[in-house]
């Protein structure tokens, strides 16, 4: 009565597979093809300031992500996972290292160059959903898509599409202040996801979610994933949301632990 | 006791014969483990002498092999069942659990290295989660008997590795800091 879990693709073994021509009569899943490198973060470091010092948060983290893959990050409170987040999406410039998002070193951009990607690629979800109060739901989840010149009513049906897929489409209309904590994290989640992102970065996406409607949502980024190839990067406190990775990495002291959890797929 | 009362808890929906309840108590509890047929028998002939289910006729077996006997609950079988559901489980004893005699032995003796046995624990563990949520994910969403099952074996899983957690920050928050000036929880308060 026990399910059987596929073994893992050993990567060694796939290795050292013979260069077949595409022709050969092999099923298309037979060789993995190595999925594309979406986020890769080298040798970050950054430090915040601490009185008349300076106290190192990171030091030192090697992190990739792949197209299509969820990796979860986890950690005590303070150690570092919104400083890494902020990194990799962007948002902050690390004092060392070099953060790539779809090939591109982010901090030889220039300031506009750096918006366009992040505005175009890089989905965020901040711990606090940062709604504008003066738009409605469906207002505030098309807004990047018009930021980015996608026609008003092509943005709104992206919006409900959006809106729709985490359970919220009947609030659409209503302002975020009317709305419970969980349906405004709903909302920012569903903004975070419209349009063609190659890379979602989540900060407790599920904090304030009962386990129900975080499952839910943890449904949603996986489907994404897995359809539409979007490489996750997500920090939780909840090992059950942590589940839902393929790979889990544990931030402690500043570095990444050097095993983490590897999901057999 | 757990099989003892799922048996009568099927009895009470109709005559069964042995196989039969093992099958159907294996799926109707999200087929997640494995019953032994001859453990259902032994447990029906005890729920049997106890006056708890009857013999009712039999079922051709096929092949040629003996018929099947057929069971069913009697009044007082069917107050039992009635019962166990009414009746809160109470929670039994802590049971020596491997797991935590490592890590408390770990945690007493110089000289093993604590941080790494909570480590790898975390990880092994994490690995479990992240196949059982696979099944989840694949799991028909109108299936509840699986859903529960699943989630059950999950809420175990999660309540593990926050424990794990907690024992790895207790340990941390025992180690003399690293140089950390003063100034440090006034920003923390600050933000």
């Amino acid at each position: 009565m026990t399910e059987t879990i596929e073994p893992t693709e050993d990567p060694a073994v796939s290795a050292t597979l013979p260069d077949d021509p595409p022709d050969q009569a092999l099923p298309d899943d037979a060789v993995p093809t190595p999925r594309r490198t979406v986020l890769r973060l080298v040798d970050v470091a950054q430090s915040v300031p601490d009185g008349r010092y300076r106290r190192s948060v990171l030091d030192g983290v090697d992190l990739d992500v792949a197209e299509g893959e969820l990796v979860v990050l986890m950690g005590p409170s303070g150690s570092g996972k919104t400083t890494l987040l902020r990194i990799a999406a962007g948002l902050d410039r690390p004092e060392r290292g070099m953060p790539v998002i779809n090939g591109e070193h982010l901090w030889v951009l220039s300031a506009s160059e750096l918006a366009e990607l992040r505005r175009g690629s890089v989905g965020y979800v901040e711990q606090r959903w940062n709604l504008l109060d003066s738009l409605t739901v469906a207002e505030n989840v098309s807004l990047p898509l018009e930021l980015d010149g996608v026609r008003r009513r092509e943005a709104m049906r992206e919006a409900m599409a959006a809106l729709e897929d985490v359970g919220i489409a009947e609030l659409a209309r209503q302002f975020p202040s009317a709305l419970s904590g969980g349906e405004q994290q709903r909302a920012a989640i569903a903004r975070s996801l419209v349009g063609p992102r190659h890379l979602l970065v989540a900060d407790e996406p599920t904090g304030a979610l009962d386990a129900l409607t975080a499952e839910s949502v943890m449904r949603l980024l996986r489907r994404r994933c897995d359809a539409a190839g979007t490489a996750v990067l997500l920090a939780t406190h909840d090992p059950a949301v942590a589940g839902w990775g393929d790979r889990v990495v544990y931030l402690r002291d500043g570095v990444l632990a050097d095993r983490s959890a590897q999901a057999a797929r | 006791m757990s099989v003892r009362n799922g048996l009568l808890a099927l009895l009470g929906s109709g005559g069964h014969h042995g196989y039969e309840l093992k099958k159907e108590l294996e799926e109707r509890t999200g087929a997640l483990w494995e019953l032994n047929v001859g453990q259902v028998y032994t447990t029906l002939s005890r729920l049997e002498r106890d006056g708890l289910v009857v013999e009712a006729g039999t079922a051709p077996a096929g092949h040629g092999s003996q018929d099947q006997r057929l069971y069913a609950l009697t009044d007082a079988g069917r107050r039992e069942v009635d019962g166990w559901f009414a009746r809160p489980r109470t929670r039994p004893a802590p049971d020596r659990d491997e797991l935590v005699i490592k890590l408390t032995l770990a945690a007493s003796l110089d000289d093993v290295d604590l941080d790494g046995v909570i480590d790898a624990q975390q990880v092994a563990t994490t690995e479990e989660l992240q196949r059982y949520t696979r099944l989840k994910a694949a799991a028909d969403p109108e299936d509840l008997a699986r859903l529960f099952a699943l989630d059950a074996v999950i809420a175990q899983i999660d309540g593990e590795l926050r424990w794990l957690e907690q024992c790895r920050q207790r340990h941390d928050a025992l180690r003399p800091k690293r140089s950390r000036p003063r100034g440090a929880e006034k920003l923390k308060g600050r933000r």
